[in-house]
């Protein structure tokens, strides 16, 4: 009896399993523990600030994988083949977020886009333009910013095409 | 002795700035809101939709984990007395 039982269980336990891996695999996360989580509305995690350079931040996840903390930035309603640029570089300003909190740089960090998972490695030449655009940035705060693309079809997809001076209309 | 206060740059502007500096301009200088209400409130559906994912992965690990004990156990007890 206790046999039969046993290995009913056992089963049962098996089906949890793959529900589980199948469950990550599907949000796109690769299986390890998430100790920072900011996508639920119920327990929204405290920025990370780092002073020195005057940058903060949240990103969606950070996981620990070999003892090193990788931040996770997701973008669930996004399709695309390729990561865009943008979002690679708020996912650049992630790591580098995070090597200045901890002390520790991050090897690499994950865009999840709906149906597939990016790694940015976060190299020396990353770190320099996110430190380049962060100052660019902060020179732009005193200065008018003009448009800096030549892409119509992005323009339609912007928040301000409607009240936009500078707006590249088809 | 500390230097002047940085004004702070928020990550998720990089790549509002990245995507076009004017939008990122508009924005953060200039003050203005954009028209994507609907979108920002749908893209925050889906980041629930897939914290709920991530939790549920977390659950469903610990329920297998806690069944397998038990089900070893029992093996374990029924060969033993068998
Ligand atoms: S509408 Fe204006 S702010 Fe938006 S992408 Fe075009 S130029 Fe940039």
């Amino acid at each position: 009896m206790a046999i039969t039982v046993g290995l009913a269980l056992l089963l049962l336990a098996l089906v949890a399993l793959i529900g589980a891996l199948r469950l990550r695999a599907s949000a796109g996360l690769p299986w390890a523990p998430v100790v920072y989580r900011d996508t639920d509305a119920q327990s929204p995690e405290r920025p990370l600030i780092a002073r020195r350079i005057g940058l903060v931040g949240k990103p969606d996840y950070l996981i620990q994988k070999r003892g090193r903390l990788i931040p996770v930035e997701v973008k669930p309603g996004r399709n695309a083949t390729r990561p865009y640029e943008s979002d690679l570089m708020q996912l650049a300003a992630y790591c580098l977020l995070l090597e200045e909190t901890t002390g520790v740089a991050p090897p690499y960090g994950l865009l999840c886009y709906a149906d597939r998972t990016f790694r940015l490695s976060y190299t020396a030449q990353v770190r320099q333009e996110t430190l380049a655009l962060i100052e660019e940035m902060r020179a732009a705060l005193d200065n008018e910013c003009d448009r800096s693309h030549d892409d119509p079809a992005r323009c339609l997809g912007c928040g301000f095409f409607s009240m936009c001076d500078q707006a590249l209309r088809r | 002795m500390p230097g002047p206060r940085l004004p702070i740059i928020r990550a998720s502007e990089i790549g509002e700035y990245v995507y076009c500096a004017r939008a990122w301009w508009l924005r953060r200088v200039a003050g203005l809101e954009p028209e994507e209400r609907a979108r920002r409130e749908y893209g925050t559906t889906l980041h629930h939709r897939h914290a709920r994912s991530v939790a549920l992965s977390r659950l469903f690990a610990i329920i297998a984990a806690l069944l397998g004990t038990l089900a070893l156990a029992l093996l374990i007890g029924g060969w033993m007395a068998g």
